[in-house]
């Protein structure tokens, strides 16, 4: 047996040196010693034969190949041929023992059909961890390696047969390898070392393992390791040997697929929390498709009766057993690592809040759902059926008035997520969701509170406190819907944040959270656009002190980005503002001095000069918090809390316009405070929750009672303020209008409303409703913006009021072609007192009274023709674009069980992601 | 423990500039949007009809005892002003009730007219160039009848109205020797379905044909209220034409025994409030009144009475104060707890002979009426009745033609916490007098038989007509009114 060791330096490396001593130091000294490459001054002895190829130098895909070729190019005539002849192949940092080239030897006098036996590789610091052991794949073709990243006790030391391994460290017969050509340079390293050693075992040769034999590797050798792979490298070696290797039909399949395959296999990745992926796999996909013909091209190098081989090969794949064993060792250490010992679990079941949850909604009775709508303040009941709901999301174009193109409000999301709920009559959901908001609230308070104490107790009073907050009393009984989705959902923010930056708790399945956080803060944005700037800058500033978790911290605003872009884009010139409205009814509110938006009770409360003490109680414990162990803590929450309340005031100084309410006359309503202060009330509890938290003084003992008393007057306060919500059948128009629209969707009626006396004259309004009626998915708060230049530029607005104006007057004029061109076909008249308009109306030949309904008078337009629904598709870039986003992030927070063996596994495929190289998802 | 001193003194120092700072800072406020600007149009209002009641109904035929037979007696005299511009036209249109529709009749403008008619009259004025502003100057109606036949004795008096859609009437009464016949007149060239509610001292009242009662185009339809509500004291009854806009009143009868003791038609009433004025409670015959009551119970209705009705869902505390217009004339308040949807009527004893307004205070929208008796034993019929309605608060100028056969005195009722100057204007001479009316007050001004009377005022005023046809009495309020149109503006949502 004749041996060439041939040691490769890339850059003059001195860690080289070793590898040369190392080399020289060989219980079996080789027989030729050839340096390929730049190497130190005087680190080569005068045995050793230097060989200065240029393509060392040079990094390339075929480097290893090529050096190999080199190596055998420097042998002399006759050594390649000999059947006899071997070469050790060696880079710089890869150090092997004493007696690797020994032991490696005996293993070929074992076996002598070997062509090539690979060494143990182990670490270079630290040599009880083997870094890689042999090569094989998965029945997916996935590279795998059986060995990884393990403690050497010895326990794979009976391995002999693999399906490869990589050619650093092994021993080559120097004639077998000729015999099937070597390496090929035309394919990645890493597939080329696989590609090899199946050829020669195609060939009739065996490829072994000699464990007993150890090279060490270092950082540089590092990246020939699998484990060292980039998630690409690994993919595209998959993709190479699949293509060489499968049979024809299936390889061709797989290649034409494969964009369309990674997209399936994106989704998968979502679901199993390996966002870091998602990329490669694409670029791969695409990669695959689009050289799909070099790829079959490389299957000429294998024959035909060798092909037929191929089956047995799989005999050396990892079976399921390999796969979760090779996880197993690897789980147990990360799980270890990442639980911290001695976390308390506090279960919201266990702790008892299913019972309280159902007293605070037993006390909130009055919002039983006693019908399927709700209307009041901002609310009105959502469109009959999901379809139509889903429709008016993400649409291009509005319906309102006479109709325009502009991007549908980011709520109608939140809406459509509640109208899901309760599908089959999408607006009860709304009506249950004004019950049991109270309960959600005080639950998400209390995830939110475990991160500030363990204490039951605490928990408890903190999330009451918020949930009887007036804030949140607030929005649920003045209808302010949007407000209170964002203050019911604000904790379990506040919960997923903490989880995604490792504050107050930890978590595996940080992608999970940064899907959930994500989409709450969208959720959030929607529903009160004025929490928005306060919670960007607060994530911000948690960015920067935790800079460490920015890689998950800049996917959370892509939801809330992509629901508000379109928005933006319409109103941000003109009314930038504007972003800040409420959804829904504008809901007139009134400005106060800024010590009341922290003091002030809910509207129309009972006892509101009093229940200002019972916050300033509150807030006096909340300032203990200063005091306590958490102070830095405590200040950040304080500073929070000063910021949100001068938020709030600045907001109420900011008039919105509104359309005019007949009943209301408002034209301009101010910014509604209720969620800004619902923040505070949030912080509060934390506040509380900190200053109580710890050793039980007499202070500390009277914070409580006060608190708990306070929470109690707060709750009794809830019960005792009236509501305004009113509960309907959901029919926004009378029902014979509904009934056409069912089947006819473009029926229009012309609502028209008295709004009082001006000076010398009278004053209407109309309204053109297209379907039946306006719901408050339809809603639209750019057309609210946009009114007043549409109505005042576009002559078809002119013409409507004309017609408006011939109606209520009923003049005599020929209103026919008018209400054809606008397609009216019903008229109504809402207030019953409007006598005077409906005498007018009875008395205009074009129309037949239908009567009093109980959505007011109606009139049928005579001779109106039957509108055509116009068909429209459902789909539009804007919605595209959306729903996919949406989709993406709601498949990274769906919480899958990890199966974390074989999870792992695949995980240590490819186990160097090219995002995070830790253990956790 | 220095820092966490530090950490609050920080909050509370930035607390109080939180609360402080605010009041120093300029106050600022940031506009979002623009408003809708509403268009302003001018249209031409549709033509102005009023309708006037014609003459009164005796029912059950010659011998009084058919059922349904409901025929006109003698006919009505209409005081008339039309004050019409160039190019306007005032026609006259009967609508008869069973048998032929009347044909229209082209009146003269521009002067008082006195028209006698049986049948119901539509006045309309047709003003092709819309250049009339409509209003009670523009035209404006009474109409009077004293009638002596058989068991229906006095004076039936109305204000001439403009048909509406809907109507709230107040004040019938069905129980033994009182007869309440619903009249609907259709003026309009297209039939009318008029559904009724009824409402008594129980509540709503359910009946069959009740809904969908026809009113024919150009004719008056007469619907007896007992055979729906037979034995109420007092009803409330609620008016809901579709097709067309109607007028509509109640002739109110009241016989005891075999006596007939007065009539009068009531008419619609205005929207209900929480504050309502009735001018022109002139009581006399105070005593002869006492003296008949006390000798028989069936005279108790001669005492004024305050008929109140609740409509929605909610009760009503209402509180009426009978104001005299001197320091002799005391008056009296009540109080009483209305249930929603439930007609009351609430007595006003112990007023002596005066003049006095009734105002009405309610913590809910409510409708009030009050009818009030005049009794003089010397002559026969010894009573009558009249319902006073209540009255829109004006400033602007409304007119009524004073009949030439009455003695009329005007009732101006002053609801405001301010006197009111009203000026009273005898658009016949064109002589102007300015009445000062105290503050939450009344006043009567003597108006001059066969004249036109305007009233305006600075501060919102009601006021009222009361006509004395030798102690049959009628009232007559006045109105305002014009159909939408002239100067409008429109807002699209």
């Amino acid at each position: 047996m004749a041996i060439a060791a041939v040691v490769v330096s890339h850059d003059n490396s001195e860690t080289v040196a070793a590898t040369i001593s190392a080399v020289d130091s060989q219980t079996l000294k080789p027989d030729l010693f050839i340096a390929v490459g730049d190497f130190p001054e005087g680190s080569l002895g005068a045995h050793w034969d230097i060989v200065q190829n240029p393509d060392v130098l040079r990094k390339s895909k075929s480097l290893q190949a090529r050096l190999l070729s080199a190596a055998i190019d420097a042998l002399p005539y006759g050594f390649a041929q000999d059947a006899e002849s071997w070469l050790w192949l060696l880079t710089e940092d890869s150090v092997p023992e004493l007696t690797a080239l020994a032991e490696l030897a005996q293993t070929i006098e074992a076996a002598p059909s070997a062509a090539l036996v690979g060494p143990k590789l182990v670490r270079l610091d630290s040599p009880r961890i083997i870094e890689q052991m042999g090569l094989t794949l998965t029945w997916d073709w996935r590279l795998f390696s059986s060995v990884s990243a393990e403690f050497d006790q010895s326990q794979h030391d009976e391995t002999e047969d693999v399906l490869a391994v990589a050619t650093t460290g092994a021993l080559i017969n120097a004639s077998r390898y000729l015999s099937v050509l070597g390496l090929r340079q035309n394919l990645s390293p890493l597939a080329a070392d696989y590609d090899l050693a199946m050829r020669l075992r195609l060939a009739g040769h065996r490829v072994l393992m000699a464990p007993i034999s150890k090279v060490a590797v270092g950082a540089k050798t590092k990246n020939v390791l699998l484990s060292s792979r980039t998630a690409m490298q690994q993919r595209k070696a998959q993709i190479e040997l699949l293509s060489i290797y499968q049979a024809a039909p299936i390889a061709v399949l797989l290649g034409l697929f494969a964009p369309v395959l990674a997209i399936f296999q994106t989704i998968w990745l979502l679901l199993v929390k390996r966002p870091e992926r998602i990329w490669s796999t694409l670029r791969s996909g695409i990669w695959w498709f689009f050289t799909l013909p070099a790829h079959l091209s490389h299957r000429s190098a294998i024959s035909g009766p060798e092909r037929r081989g191929i089956s047995k090969l799989r005999i050396l794949f990892a079976s399921r057993e390999d796969i979760n064993r090779a996880q197993r060792s690897k789980v147990e250490l990360t799980t270890e690592a990442t639980t911290p010992v001695g976390e308390p679990n506090l279960s919201l079941v266990g702790s008892g809040g299913l019972w309280v949850m159902a007293l605070i909604a037993i006390l909130g009775w009055r919002f039983w759902p006693t019908n399927v709508a709700v209307v009041g303040g901002s609310t009105l009941p959502l469109s009959a059926d999901i379809g139509k709901v889903f429709s008016h999301t993400a649409a291009s174009w509005q319906s309102l008035g006479l109709g325009m193109a502009a991007p549908s409000d980011p709520f109608n999301w939140v809406l459509l997520a509640l109208a899901s709920c309760t599908y089959w009559l999408p607006t009860l959901s709304v009506t249950i969701f004004f019950f049991v908001a109270k309960s959600l609230a005080w639950a998400g308070a209390w995830q939110a509170l475990k991160l500030a104490s363990n204490r039951k107790s605490l928990i408890f009073l903190g999330a009451t406190s918020y949930a009887f907050w007036p804030a949140v009393t607030d929005a649920q009984t003045q209808g302010q819907l949007g407000a209170l989705v964002s203050l019911v959902l604000l904790p379990y923010f506040v919960f997923g944040l903490a989880k995604v930056l490792r504050i107050g708790s930890t978590t595996n399945q940080t992608w999970t959270w940064v899907g959930v956080s994500s989409l709450l803060a969208a959720a959030i944005s929607a529903g009160s656009p004025s929490l928005t700037p306060l919670l960007a800058l607060v994530i911000l500033l948690l960015a920067i002190y935790r800079f460490k978790r920015i890689g998950y911290l800049m996917w959370l605003p892509v939801p809330l980005l992509a629901l508000w872009i379109p928005s933006a884009i319409f109103l941000g010139v003109q009314h930038p503002l504007g972003l800040l409205s409420d959804p829904g009814l504008p809901v007139a509110t009134v400005k106060k001095p800024i010590w009341q938006f922290l003091l002030s009770a809910p509207n129309g409360a009972p006892f509101a000069a009093y229940s200002g003490y019972a916050i300033l109680v509150l807030l006096a414990v909340a300032l203990a918090a200063l005091w306590r162990r958490r102070a830095n803590t405590a200040l950040g929450l304080w500073l929070a809390l000063i910021a949100a309340t001068a938020a709030a005031w600045c907001l109420s100084q900011v008039q919105f316009q509104a359309p005019t309410n007949s009943e209301t006359m408002q034209d301009w309503v101010s910014g509604s405070p209720t969620p800004l202060v619902g923040l505070v009330g949030l912080l509060t509890a934390f506040l509380l929750v900190i200053a109580l938290d710890g050793a039980n003084g007499l202070l500390v003992k009277t914070g409580k009672t006060a608190t708990w008393l306070v929470a109690a007057a707060l709750a009794v306060q809830f019960v005792a303020t009236p509501s305004i919500l009113k509960y309907t059948d959901g029919k926004l128009v009378p029902a014979l209008v509904v009934a056409q629209a069912t089947t006819h969707t473009q029926t229009r009626v012309l609502q028209i409303e008295p709004i009082g006396l001006d000076s010398g004259g009278q004053q209407f309004s109309a309204t053109l409703i297209t379907g039946p009626g306006i719901h408050l998915d339809e809603l639209n708060t750019g057309y609210r913006y946009a009114l007043a230049s549409i109505s005042a530029k576009d002559a078809n607005y002119q013409e409507l009021s004309q017609l408006v104006a011939n109606l209520v007057s009923a003049n005599g004029a020929d209103l026919s072609p008018a209400l054809k061109k606008f397609q009216v076909d019903f008229v109504t008249v809402n207030q019953l007192s409007a006598t005077d308009v409906a005498s007018s109306l009875d008395t205009v030949k074009e129309l037949e009274p239908v009567g009093v309904t109980d959505t007011g008078r109606l009139w049928r337009v005579k001779d109106a023709s039957i509108p055509s629904s116009r068909a429209s598709s459902p789909w539009s870039i804007t919605r595209l674009v959306q729903i996919s986003v949406l989709a993406i992030f709601i498949l990274l927070a769906l919480p899958t069980r990890r199966k974390t063996k074989n999870q792992r596994a695949e995980d240590g495929i490819d186990a160097l992601d090219e995002g995070e190289g830790e253990g956790e998802n | 423990m220095l820092k966490r001193a530090m950490y609050s003194l920080l909050v509370i120092a930035l607390l109080a500039g939180l609360v402080l700072l605010p009041s120093y800072l300029p106050s600022f406020s940031i506009k979002v949007g623009e408003s809708t600007k509403a268009v302003q149009l001018k249209v031409n209002a549709k033509n102005l009809t009023l309708v006037c009641p014609g003459a009164g109904y005796k029912s059950g035929g010659a011998n009084g005892t058919k059922v349904g037979a409901f025929d006109r007696i003698g006919q009505s005299g209409v005081d008339l002003n039309a004050n019409l511009p160039a190019g306007s036209k005032l026609t006259a249109l009967p609508l008869a009730g069973v048998g032929q529709a009347g044909h229209p009749v082209t009146v003269a403008s521009n002067q008082v007219n006195v028209q006698f008619s049986s049948d119901a009259v539509a006045f309309t004025v047709s003003d092709p160039t819309g250049s009339a502003q409509q209003s009670s100057k523009l035209i404006a109606a009474s109409s009077y009848q004293t009638v002596s036949s058989g068991s229906l004795v006095g004076t039936l008096g109305a204000a001439c109205q403009r048909p509406t859609a809907e109507q709230w009437l107040l004040g019938g009464n069905t129980n033994t020797g009182r007869e309440s016949l619903l009249l609907l007149s259709n003026p309009a060239a297209t039939d009318a379905t008029v559904d009724l509610e009824l409402f008594g001292d129980q509540g709503s009242i359910d009946g069959s044909g009740l809904t969908g009662v026809s009113v024919p185009a150009n004719r008056t339809t007469v619907l007896p209220l007992a055979g729906f509500a037979p034995d109420n004291g007092v009803l409330a009854v609620h008016v809901i034409s579709k097709g067309a806009s109607i007028a509509s009143w109640i002739q109110q009868r009241t016989v005891r025994g075999t006596v007939a003791a007065g009539a009068d038609f009531i008419s619609p009433s205005i929207l209900a409030a929480k504050n309502l004025s009735i001018p022109g409670l002139l009581k006399r015959g105070t005593d002869a009144a006492s003296a008949l009551i006390a000798s028989n119970n069936d005279y108790a209705d001669l005492t004024p009475s305050l008929e109140l009705f609740v409509p929605g869902n909610q009760d009503a505390t209402v509180t009426a104060q009978v104001i005299g217009t001197d320091s002799k004339t005391f008056g009296t308040v009540v109080q009483q707890n209305v249930a929603s949807g439930k007609a009351a009527g609430v007595s006003l004893p112990g007023l002596k002979d005066g003049n006095y307004s009734v105002f009405v205070s309610s913590d809910q929208p409510v409708f009030a009426t009050v009818q009030f008796s005049r009794t003089d034993a010397t002559k026969t019929p010894a009573t009558d009745f009249a319902w006073l309605p209540a009255v829109e608060t004006l400033t602007t100028a409304r007119v009524v033609a004073v009949s030439n056969s009455a003695i009329s005195k005007i009732s101006l009722a002053n609801p405001n916490s301010v006197s009111v100057l009203a000026v009273v204007t005898n658009l016949s001479t064109g002589v102007s007098a300015t009445v000062k009316v105290p503050k939450f007050s009344s006043t009567v001004y003597t108006a001059d038989p066969g004249s036109v009377i305007s009233i305006r005022s600075d501060q919102p005023l009601a006021a009222a007509l009361v006509a004395d046809f030798n102690s049959q009495i009628a009232v007559i309020p006045f109105l305002d009114y014009r159909n939408v149109g002239g100067s409008l503006s429109v807002l699209i949502r």
